[in-house]
C-alpha cells in the first residue's frame, strides 16, 4: 500500500516537472505553468466558487449515478436472465448505445425545456445501455449449479439476492460502476455547458470564452481529485471487504 | 413417502424410463449404472429440481423436507462454513454440532477454498443432515476421493444412517461396493437396452 502511494505521487511529480519545463520553455498564456493554476484552484477555494460548484456538480452525479446504476442493473438482470426480455430489449440497448450523448442531451433540453430533470434525465439515458450491457453479462454467467443448491435448499428471495446473486454479479456490478463513475461526469459537464447556469461545466464554459486555461485546467483537476477520493475511500475498501473470500490464507489442506 | 412413475425423460434421445418406484420411510436405495446412465438427471427428478420429464412424482406430505448432497459440494465460496450452513436452514446455535457430527472441528469460520475436497464433502453432508430432512439425496458421494479417506467417509456415512433409521435414503453410484455397504434395495440403470431393472428387494448384511 504505502509503495503503491509512493509511485503514484512519483508519476504525478514525474508529470509536474514534464510540465513545468514546457510550461517555460513555450512561455505562453495558452500554457500555464502548474503554479498558476494552483494559484487559481486557491483563490476560486477562498473565493467560495471552487466548492460551490464542485457540490452543485457532484449532486448531479451522484443522482444520475445511482438512478443509473438501479434502473441499468435491473434491465440487465431481466435481459441476461429472460429470453423474451433480451428480444424485446436488445433493439433499444443497441439504439441508446450508438446515440450519441449530444444529440441525447439537446433533444431533451429542446422537449423540456433548460430544466434540472432534463440534465439529470439525459444523464440517466447516456449511462443506463453501458450498465444493462456490462449486467447482462453477470447474469448470463451465474453458476447453475449454485441455482440448484439453493432451489434445493429452498433460499427465499431475499437469501437469493444476497447470498446468491450479489456476490456472482459483484465483479461486473463494480466494473459497471468504475466505468460508470468516469462517463458520468463528463457528460454532466456537457450538460452543464450547454444548459445549465451552475456547476464545473459552466465554469469551465466560462472561462472558455475568455480562454481562461489556468481557471479551466484547476476545475478539471478539482474534480479528478474527487473522483479519485471516491476510489480511494469508497470503491476499494467495497471491493477488499466483498473479495474476503478470495484473498484469505491459502488452504492448509493440500 | 414418495412415488415416481416415470414414463420418460429426454433430453436428445430417450435417457430414462419407463420406470416406476416408490420410496418407503427408512428405505435405503441404491440406483447403480455406469456412468451416462441417467443416474444424476433420476436424482434430480426425485428432488423435484427437474419437473421436464412426463410422468408423475406423488409426495405423501407437501411439506416433506429432502436434503441433497451434491456430486460437487456446492458450497457457497464467498461464504463462511457456518454461513453456508445457516444459509440452508440450520440454526446459528446448531452449526458447531451439526459440524461436530461429520467430524470437523475448528472449521466454521473457515471459507470452502480453504477446505479440501473431502472436508468441505463433510460440509455439505453436515448441512444435509441438519435440517433434519424426511429423505437423503447422496449423488456419488465418495468419487474422487483418495482411498483411505473414501474409506473413512462411507463408515461415517454408515454411521450417521444407522443412527437415524427412519431416514429413507437414495444414492447414487457407479460403485457397486458403496450401494452394498450403504443401502438395503438397488435399482439398476442400464444405458444400452434402454431397459430397467426393478429393485430387487434383497437386504445386504451390512445395511440390515
Amino acid at each position: 500500500m504505502i509503495s503503491r502511494l509512493r509511485d503514484y505521487l512519483l508519476v504525478i511529480a514525474i508529470l509536474g516537472v514534464a510540465w513545468q519545463l514546457i510550461a517555460a520553455w513555450l512561455n505562453d498564456p495558452l500554457l500555464p505553468a502548474p503554479g498558476q493554476v494552483l494559484a487559481v484552484l486557491g483563490s476560486e477555494l477562498e473565493r467560495g466558487a471552487l466548492l460551490h460548484h464542485l457540490l452543485v456538480t457532484l449532486r448531479r452525479v451522484a443522482i444520475a449515478f445511482l438512478f443509473a446504476m438501479l434502473l441499468g442493473t435491473l434491465l440487465g438482470w431481466y435481459m441476461g436472465r429472460y429470453r423474451q426480455a433480451n428480444r424485446w430489449g436488445d433493439p433499444l440497448l443497441v439504439l441508446f448505445l450508438n446515440l450519441p450523448a449530444l444529440v441525447l442531451i439537446i433533444l431533451l433540453y429542446v422537449w423540456m425545456g433548460l430544466v434540472e430533470s432534463a440534465a439529470v434525465l439525459a444523464v440517466i439515458l447516456n449511462k443506463v445501455p453501458n450498465v444493462a450491457v456490462t449486467i447482462r453479462e453477470g447474469a448470463r454467467s451465474l453458476d447453475p449449479q449454485l441455482e440448484q443448491m439453493a432451489q434445493a435448499y429452498r433460499f427465499n428471495l431475499r437469501r437469493r439476492v444476497l447470498d446468491l446473486w450479489l456476490p456472482q454479479l459483484f465483479p461486473y456490478l463494480m466494473g459497471a460502476m468504475r466505468s460508470g463513475l468516469a462517463l458520468i461526469w463528463k457528460i454532466v459537464l456537457v450538460v452543464e455547458l450547454l444548459g445549465r447556469s451552475d456547476g464545473i461545466g459552466f465554469q469551465l464554459h466560462q472561462a472558455f470564452q475568455i480562454f481562461d486555461v489556468a481557471a479551466i485546467l484547476a476545475y478539471s483537476f478539482s474534480f479528478i481529485l474527487v473522483v479519485q477520493l471516491i476510489e480511494w475511500l469508497l470503491l476499494q475498501p467495497l471491493e477488499r471487504s466483498a473479495r474476503r473470500w478470495q484473498t484469505e490464507e491459502e488452504p492448509r489442506h493440500a | 413417502m414418495l412415488e415416481l412413475k416415470l414414463e420418460s425423460k429426454a433430453y436428445d434421445r430417450r435417457v430414462l424410463g419407463p420406470l416406476e418406484f416408490r420410496i418407503e420411510p427408512g428405505q435405503r436405495l441404491a440406483l447403480v449404472g455406469p456412468s451416462g446412465c441417467g443416474k444424476t438427471t433420476l436424482l434430480n427428478i426425485i428432488a423435484g429440481l427437474d419437473s421436464d420429464y412426463t410422468g408423475t412424482r406423488r409426495v405423501q406430505r407437501e411439506d416433506l423436507l429432502i436434503a441433497y448432497m451434491f456430486q460437487e459440494p456446492r458450497l457457497l465460496p464467498w461464504r463462511t462454513v457456518a454461513q453456508n450452513l445457516v444459509l440452508a436452514g440450520t440454526g446459528e446455535a446448531s452449526v458447531d454440532a451439526a459440524l461436530a457430527e461429520v467430524g470437523l472441528h475448528d472449521v466454521a469460520h473457515l471459507y470452502p477454498r480453504q477446505l479440501s475436497l473431502g472436508m468441505a464433502r463433510r460440509v455439505a453432508l453436515a448441512r444435509a443432515l441438519a435440517i433434519k430432512p424426511d429423505l437423503l439425496l447422496l449423488d456419488e458421494p465418495l468419487v474422487s476421493l483418495d482411498p483411505p479417506t473414501a474409506g473413512q467417509l462411507r463408515q461415517l456415512l454408515k454411521a450417521l444412517l444407522a443412527e437415524r433409521p427412519w431416514l429413507s435414503m437414495v444414492l447414487v453410484s457407479h460403485d457397486p461396493v458403496d450401494a452394498q455397504e450403504l443401502a438395503d434395495s438397488w435399482l439398476s440403470l442400464e444405458p444400452k437396452n434402454e431397459r430397467v431393472l426393478l429393485p430387487s428387494e434383497e437386504k445386504t448384511a451390512s445395511a440390515g
